[in-house]
């Protein structure tokens, strides 16, 4: 059962940033992308852990969601809805030994989010193919 | 779903990258959840498998994806589960797993469930028998004679189906 629909952020001037980079994965990465996404979907908050997802410390609310994609490790930094029910991905950056790719990443995302709360930016569902991604369709 | 399916109908790729990704993702999840399930630290399932913390962190990483049948099977003496490794068709594997579900991830140990699994051996009763398929997909007809305690079930919050038959095996 899906607990949580995927969402990622659309600036105030319209950009879909986090939504191109997925699109721009080639067929494996993609893969990788959705199947993270996918059984993080139907986790629970509290299980939400490494290596799967993970809340980041000192960061509330910043989660992220852990995958591989041009061969380096990527990160979904993103928060849980007041909806109780989506997950909103508002930057994705690499991560490196510890440092994240590009450096203010927490910085951009908590102000991303603050857009977000205000109502100041949108959000739409996630897209994998074209559709939304996962879906209750499914 | 059918945007997947229909790129998986034109590009050979696509089909290949799912597979592989869908099998190290699911599998990492599920080694965690289990041994979780079984009270373990990586460190205490590392001990019982005789190897490192560290090899037991990279088999729950997806991003290392690289399991040999050897380690499964040292995973399942551990667990105490079966294993099973077949092909499937790939449009079974789609349907079936395009959304995970993260109940199907725990299994019990064998030892755990043995005590509650009985064998009905129909030239002893003359009337009805009930039958319970623990997993919705199962039929009653694939498990034969085999009776288990709902009792056992419903406090583990296991979905059942319940069919009860009499000797010609009529449902009721």
């Amino acid at each position: 059962m899906l607990l949580w629909c995927f969402k990622t952020y659309v600036s105030p001037n319209g950009r879909r940033d986090a939504q191109h980079t997925i699109d721009r994965y080639n067929d494996s990465d993609q893969a990788f992308f959705s199947r993270a996404v996918a059984h993080l979907a139907t986790t629970t908050i509290d299980q939400w852990h490494e290596p799967h997802g993970k809340k980041l410390k000192n960061e509330k609310p910043l989660f992220e969601v852990r995958y591989k994609a041009n061969r380096c490790a990527t990160r979904a930094l993103g928060f849980f809805g007041s909806d109780g029910a989506s997950f909103i991905i508002v930057l994705i950056c690499t991560h490196k030994q510890d440092i994240y790719d590009p450096p203010d990443a927490f910085k951009t995302a908590h102000r991303r989010i603050s857009q977000v709360l205000s109502g100041s930016a949108q959000t739409v569902p996630l897209q994998i193919d074209g559709e939304d991604f996962p879906s209750y369709e499914d | 779903m059918e945007k997947t399916f229909l790129r998986m109908k034109i590009k050979a790729t696509v089909r290949r990258a799912y597979v592989h990704a869908e099998v190290v993702t699911g599998l990492a999840h599920q080694i965690r959840a289990i041994r979780i399930q079984r009270g373990l630290t990586q460190g205490g399932l590392a001990k019982v498998m005789n190897t490192t913390q560290a090899s037991i962190s990279r088999l729950e990483d997806p991003s290392y994806g690289r399991y040999s049948l050897k380690t499964l099977l040292d995973l399942s003496t551990a667990f105490d589960t079966g294993l099973q490794v077949r092909f499937v068709s790939l449009v079974n594997m789609l349907h079936e797993t395009f959304i995970p579900n993260a109940l199907n991830r725990e299994v019990l140990a064998f030892e755990e469930e043995a005590p509650h699994v009985g064998f009905y051996r129909p030239t002893i009763s003359s009337s009805g028998v009930v039958y319970i398929a623990a997993n919705p997909r199962t039929t009653v007809t694939d498990i034969p004679y085999m009776n288990i305690p709902l009792g056992h079930f419903q406090s583990k919050s296991f979905p059942i189906s319940i069919s009860i038959f009499n000797d010609e095996r009529v449902s009721s």
